[in-house]
């Protein structure tokens, strides 16, 4: 197997493990409200990498889903999209954490 | 800002319309933000590189849209056939055949079941199971042409190629942009002109669903044959136009250009069968028959159609002429308002 495969299905893999895990960070800094740029500067600080491309549709997804609310405010004369987690998405983020310590636990006594 | 405006306005044409404007104003207020934040850093505005840059690494107004697609629905069939990208364009393909075949196959159909026989219902449930017979093969079609292009993008990397190669630089200005051919415009076209185009290639017998209900089949008579290649060409030409128009929705001259080209053609083509009959003959494979009185009443309405057709042609070749000049005229390079020959303004 070529070394661009093995990089090419690391990538894949790796994109596959990352996205239920963004979601949670995403769902988890929403504690408190953010705006886009905002919350992505704040998971990137966090270490945790995403593109915009990535996350501003991903808000509007979860939104759609009931697991976010947003309202339009104006902060420093402009009018932005502030979320936060409804009390819909508390509850998952509760089950989700819990699901993702579960799974932690055991692969760490697996691996 | 100019070149945040014409970018916001570039993601906007790509965007489903009804959430265009809101998700709009969200990226330019996330955008905004981003490039007051830098700015703030650099202790100075951003110059217009450094922003185009900024849009850049945000990506090409198709793939930014493309994201925002509602639910990243997909055609998977073993494996996905069309990706979330195309999925739009492929769902709006597919309503617009089933409607360009429901409407000729099951309107008319009622309305001469119920002229002739008084049995509009029957008629009705008839031409359905006609239509959705036609439908398989049509959507299947489509199906497979829009499975091709996925295939295609991916194998060859398009998107990304285009993604990497994209100057946000060479974006036209927002009032430009609204000028620009609609996507809609050319996805309808295309979708209209291969529908065409496929029942054309097999024009032996205009399908009966769509003339009688007595068992009869209209043909088209030996003297429209000379007309088979001069019309797929015509319908070529269109297909073609619609095609690079949704590539580049900045070429709106072309349009018209096509339209006056393909006017002429059509011109040329027709002139030879003003006055000439029969321009269609009747069969009756297995049905009743149809009277000599419904039969010539088809060959009038037929040589007016084309009577009719040619003039509609006419009119229709000056206005794209018109169109055309028009955008000619506008693109012409105009000195700025007060100056002169020598470039000294008039105080």
């Amino acid at each position: 197997m070529s070394l661009d495969l093995n990089s090419d299905l690391f990538n894949n893999l790796r994109l596959e493990l990352r996205r239920g895990l963004l979601i949670v960070a995403v769902l988890a800094q929403l504690r408190h409200e953010h705006y886009g740029y905002t919350l992505r500067k704040d998971l990137v600080a966090l270490g945790i990498e995403i593109d915009e491309g990535t996350l501003y549709p991903l808000l509007r997804r979860l939104e759609s889903q009931g697991l976010l609310e947003s309202e339009w405010r104006e902060e420093n004369n402009r009018k932005k999209r502030f979320y936060k987690l409804s009390r819909e998405g508390r509850a998952i983020l509760k089950q989700l954490l819990a699901e993702l310590e579960k799974i932690n636990a055991s692969l760490t006594r697996i691996v | 800002m100019q070149l945040l405006d014409r970018y916001l306005t570039a993601v906007k044409f790509w965007l489903p319309q009804k959430h265009r404007e809101d998700i709009a104003a969200e990226l330019a207020a996330n955008l905004q933000s981003e490039i007051d934040d830098r700015a703030a850093e650099l202790g100075r505005p951003l110059n217009d590189d450094e922003i185009a840059a900024l849009l850049k690494q945000h990506g090409s107004p198709i793939l930014v849209a493309s994201r925002y697609q509602q639910e990243h629905r997909t055609v998977t069939f073993g494996r996905q056939l069309i990706g979330p990208i195309l999925f739009p364009f492929y769902w709006t393909a597919i309503k617009v055949t089933l409607v360009l075949l429901l409407i000729p196959g099951i309107v008319p159909a009622v309305v001469l079941g119920a002229r002739t026989h008084g049995q509009p219902f029957s008629q009705f449930g008839h031409a359905l199971t006609r239509v959705a017979w036609l439908s398989l093969p049509a959507l299947l079609i489509v199906t497979l042409v829009f499975a091709a292009i996925d295939f295609g993008l991916r194998k060859f990397g398009i998107l990304e190629k285009w993604g990497s190669d994209w100057d946000p630089r060479t974006l036209p200005t927002p009032a430009r942009q609204a000028k620009q051919v609609r996507r809609s415009s050319s996805i309808a076209g295309i979708i209209i002109q291969s529908l065409f185009i496929l029942w054309w290639w097999n024009h032996g017998s205009i399908p009966y669903l769509v003339v009688t209900n007595a068992g009869a089949q209209v043909h088209f008579a030996p003297v429209l044959t000379a007309l088979y290649v001069p019309v797929l060409i015509i319908a070529f030409i269109h297909l073609a136009q619609h095609w690079i128009n949704l590539a580049e929705p900045d070429w709106r001259w072309l349009p018209p250009a096509a339209g006056l080209a393909t006017s002429l053609l059509g011109l040329i083509v027709l002139y030879p069968l003003l006055g000439t009959s029969p321009l269609i003959s009747i069969s009756q494979p297995n049905g009743l028959p149809i009277s000599a009185r419904e039969a010539a009443q088809i060959h009038y309405i037929l040589g007016q159609c084309v009577n009719w057709l040619w003039l509609g042609i006419v009119v229709v070749g000056a206005i794209y002429a018109w169109r055309l000049a028009w955008i000619a005229w506008q693109s012409l390079p105009r000195n700025p308002p007060g100056a002169t020959k020598n470039g000294v303004a008039h105080v």
